[in-house]
């Protein structure tokens, strides 16, 4: 495999392996572009144009595809990964990038819970109700990853802050020890143990309850999800870590392989994904 | 007073209108029967309610729903290249 490139956007590292010269040039572009349209924290990204607009906008493609991504997997969650929580973000204090986000003396804000129905897409023109706020980034890094790996030419993989998709076998570290190889799809870890800050003491971190709008709170500190692409596996990991304990059972109803590591420092592993693991015997011939 | 008998002219005008009558009277059904077959035949016009031709919703709902699915994972046989992480 090719030397790896490593560089940073979408306020995480990103690596890519197996890029020739201008495959890494163009995945670099690319996470380069996406960052510019969907951050939160650039005025004059298309996302805060969208959101201070309000109502209806005509949106470019790229942006209509990211606001289709994230419908779906509303809809895929059941609601537990809702795009309409830009307000309950910027509540509970995320409201700057996160390299300079300090502990502050203030308490959260109010919190504002997801507006589900809120958004409709018809074709590029996006409407939206009032007072609804966007916040793509969770399906956009993991859609960008899932985009950066189709540029390859052949064997490597994309990862952005851990989530990855790949392209021919890796062997990947999990969070709180072991390893697992990944054949095929992606990987995805979501969990409150990096993107956290405190707020008059209380912690806070990224991954809200939809229903209340803050911070959720629940068993596990990280989940690492398997799925077909980088996007599956971000929005599974996300919806199973805001389950709580009903997190493994929900990812075994969808055949998705899921591995919890708890607050308590002990790791639990779905059905899926220990049955993913078991030695297959090769075929007599 | 007694009706005076018809004349010739009269009978003659009575038989004209008639037949004027019998004429119009045609031509209005004949113009009929041709536009109702004219409906009837005529390819371009629409005989019953349209239908998309989208697949139903229920079809597209799965389908969506099915596109969260698993990846591949094997237990790994060489030390780690990467890492999997809350980002």
């Amino acid at each position: 495999m090719r030397p790896h490139l490593t560089f940073r956007a979408m306020g995480c590292e990103v690596v890519v392996a197996g890029a020739s010269g201008e495959e890494a040039a163009r995945i670099r572009e690319l996470f380069e572009e996406r960052d510019a349209v969907f951050s939160r924290f650039r005025p004059e990204s298309e996302l805060e144009r969208v959101n201070s607009a309000g109502r209806s906008t005509l949106v470019s493609p790229l942006f209509a595809q990211a606001v289709e991504n994230a419908l779906w997997a509303s809809e895929v969650s059941d609601g537990l990964v809702d795009p309409t929580l830009g307000a309950a973000i910027e509540a509970a204090g995320y409201d700057r990038d996160f390299a300079a986000l300090e502990p502050d003396a203030r308490p959260a804000a109010a919190p504002v819970p997801a507006r589900p129905g809120a958004v409709s897409l018809f074709g590029r023109v996006l409407v939206l109700r009032s007072g609804v706020q966007l916040d793509l980034n969770g399906v956009v890094k993991a859609a960008a990853v899932d985009d950066a790996v189709a540029l390859l030419g052949g064997p490597g993989f994309v990862s952005a802050g851990g989530d990855l998709a790949t392209r021919g076998d890796v062997d990947v570290a999990l969070p709180g020890g072991g390893a697992v190889r990944l054949r095929a799809g992606g990987l995805a870890t979501s969990g409150r143990t990096r993107r956290r800050w405190l707020r008059d003491g209380e912690e806070q971190h990224h991954l809200l309850d939809p229903a209340t709008g803050r911070p959720a709170r629940g068993p596990w500190d990280e989940v690492t999800v398997c799925g077909s692409t980088c996007l599956a596996a971000d929005v599974a990991a996300k919806a199973a870590f805001l389950l709580g304990g009903d997190g493994p059972a929900w990812l075994d109803e969808r055949g998705l392989p899921g591995r919890f590591a708890s607050t308590d420092g002990s790791v639990h592993e779905n059905r899926a994904w220990r049955a993913s693991l078991v030695a297959k015997e090769p075929a007599c011939t | 007073m007694a009706q005076a008998p018809e004349t010739r002219l009269g009978a003659a005008r009575r038989r004209a209108s008639l037949a004027k009558l019998t004429l119009a009277g045609g031509a209005i059904l004949a113009f009929g029967a041709s536009a109702a077959l004219a409906r009837v035949a005529y390819p371009g016009h629409v005989k019953k309610a349209s239908k998309s031709l989208q697949p139903p919703p229920r079809f597209m709902q799965i389908v969506r729903r099915n596109q969260l699915e698993a990846g591949m994972l094997a237990p790994t046989q060489v030390s780690p290249e990467t890492a999997s992480a809350p980002s």
